[in-house]
């Protein structure tokens, strides 16, 4: 796992104070850090590689809680949707309050009819990141936070 | 008069085939409607079950020679398939009851040859002042060819929808590992150009190097898929290869790898086969750079490529390798295309390469099997078909 701190203010003064991200692809979470700075909206992200590795630290009982989890389907090993019925079946309480985004290439419409099955995943992002989604994810973050409808 | 000529001669016809005749009158006509339109005719007095006259025709479609059977309806029995027996027989009783209820059916014959004789048997009941049916007509109609055509046409179009669905499948999975590279090149141009609008060339620098090494990760894939390609839906055209000499040309152009790697490879001898070169070649090449590509980083590569014991007809052969192996859950999977088990900064790959082998095995008539230990090695095994003698027709 790989911290990323935004030391600009405390966190607490970011509409999402911390994001988790599940994703095999190096460069891209390279660019994600990068893309996410720019905005200024996330104040700490924390980057798993592997959704066994993100999965290991969210069962830990030192784990810190995250607003967001950004995440990935396919993955070598674990899948996004592995992970999610882990996490679903192991009822990950520190998942309480926090939105699950889906963030995949997956052209599949099956996949994005899976996703919306998972009471957790509240919206699907199709890749490339941009800029523009992490607002996006702010607004659902800040709906599900006041009970008003998401996207999925 | 040529009818009154063998009038003259014993008639030692079936009473039966007389009376059918005299149905028919005209003897020339008789027998080219015979001949020509019907494969067997029937004549059955239902007055006397017991007599049924059947023409040479129809036994000559069973392969049974004409007049060596009595004409008699057991005389057939015992060749009819069972089930249409029951078929034929409820529409007898039908007929016999309701002269439009139609007596017709496709039924199976056994041929004296073991193989299957299918037979549309239409019949007509005559039947008497009262309309009760004393009397029954009926012709076969040869219809294996159609029924060969239909059979063969059912396996083409089930070939044809496998096919279509697995093109569907690939097309998926191609548009979306080649969408992945696309998306992230964009992403590095995109900070490439927000890098030199910044005044950061050596950053933009940076994310042109990356972007370059996708793109060239790219390349590699879609060179891999189009050697796919060339295997989908294409019905195998194998030769005789000299396996050992097609191994010692692959261990040649993967000579390079082999050397950096330390790699230690043995090699059984193993004789002809009956295979597609560039299919085998590509095969045995993906197994070996497997073998040396998932290696925990302080190992030497240690690869036995050995002949081992196979079904009747067919060489088996095993790559046993010392890498770092494959968990039983992930043993099945890595044969689908572009499973990648592991995440490209560990060990790169297209996720190509297992799913061209489990190809070229199904081609060659073979499963891929998998032994694996993790931390240990894998033991991959095929077998192909032994290259016999040129059969001799003389």
């Amino acid at each position: 796992m790989v911290v990323t701190q935004r030391n600009s203010g405390p966190d607490q003064a970011y509409p999402i104070p911390r994001m988790a991200i599940v994703d095999d692809a190096e460069f891209d979470q390279m660019l994600y850090a990068r893309i996410i700075g720019r905005t200024g909206l996330v104040g700490e992200t924390l980057s798993f590689y592997t959704a066994e590795e993100a999965l290991a630290y969210f069962e830990a009982p030192t784990a810190k809680p995250v607003d967001v989890i950004l995440l990935d389907i396919n993955m070598p090993g674990m899948s996004g949707f592995d992970f999610l019925d882990q996490v679903t079946s192991k009822r990950l309480m520190k998942f309480a309050g926090a939105v699950i985004v889906m963030l995949t290439t997956s052209l599949d419409p099956n996949d994005m009819a899976r996703a919306g099955s998972y009471d957790l995943v509240k919206d699907y992002i199709n890749k490339p990141l941009e800029e523009g989604h992490i607002g996006r994810i702010s607004s659902v973050l800040e709906a599900v936070r006041q009970g008003a409808p998401t996207p999925l | 008069m040529q009818s009154q000529a063998q009038r003259t001669e014993p008639d030692t016809r079936h009473y039966l085939e007389r009376e059918l005749e005299n149905l028919v009158q005209d003897r020339q006509i008789w027998h080219f409607l015979r001949a020509g339109s019907l494969d067997g005719i029937w004549y059955w007095d239902l007055e006397h079950p017991e007599h049924e006259w059947m023409s040479d025709e129809f036994w000559e479609l069973l392969g049974v020679k004409p007049g060596s059977k009595p004409h008699s309806p057991l005389a057939w029995q015992d060749l009819i398939h069972p089930d249409d027996l029951k078929v034929a027989t409820k529409n007898f009783r039908a007929h016999c009851a309701d002269p439009e209820h139609p007596y017709d059916q496709i039924v199976r014959y056994k041929h004296a040859n073991g193989s299957t004789v299918w037979v549309r048997c239409r019949g007509l009941a005559i039947r008497n002042a009262e309309g009760k049916p004393i009397r029954m007509l009926g012709a076969h109609n040869d219809v294996t060819s159609l029924k060969r055509a239909e059979a063969s046409a059912d396996a083409e179009q089930l070939h044809s929808r496998q096919t279509d669905e697995e093109l569907r499948a690939f097309a998926y999975s191609t548009s979306h590992d080649l969408k992945s590279p696309a998306n992230t090149i964009r992403m590095l141009l995109q900070e490439a150009r927000l890098a030199l609008r910044s005044g950061d060339p050596a950053d933009a620098e940076l994310m042109l190097d990356k972007a370059e090494t996708t793109n060239e990760a790219m390349r590699t894939m879609v060179e891999k898929l189009l050697e796919y390609t060339r295997m989908v839906g294409k019905a195998p055209a194998h030769e005789p290869v000299d396996l050992d000499r097609l191994m010692s040309e692959v261990l040649d152009s993967i000579a390079a790898d082999i050397r950096q790697s330390d790699a230690k490879i043995t090699v059984d001898t193993f004789g002809m086969v009956l295979g597609t070169d560039w299919q085998l070649r590509q095969m045995l090449q993906n197994f070996v750079t497997n073998a040396i590509k998932f290696q925990p980083e302080d190992r030497c590569p240690r690869i036995d490529i050995r002949a081992v014991s196979a079904p009747p007809g067919r060489l088996g052969i095993e790559i046993a390798d010392n890498g770092i192996g494959i968990t039983l859950e992930n043993q099945v999977r890595i044969f689908d295309l572009f499973t990648k088990l592991h995440r490209p900064s560990a060990y790169t790959g297209s996720g190509v390469g297992l799913a061209f082998c489990a190809r070229v095995a199904r081609s060659h008539g073979s499963d891929i099997t998998v032994r694996s230990a993790l931390g240990e090695g894998t033991v991959f095994g095929i077998h192909l078909p032994l290259l016999r003698e040129a059969p001799s027709w003389s």
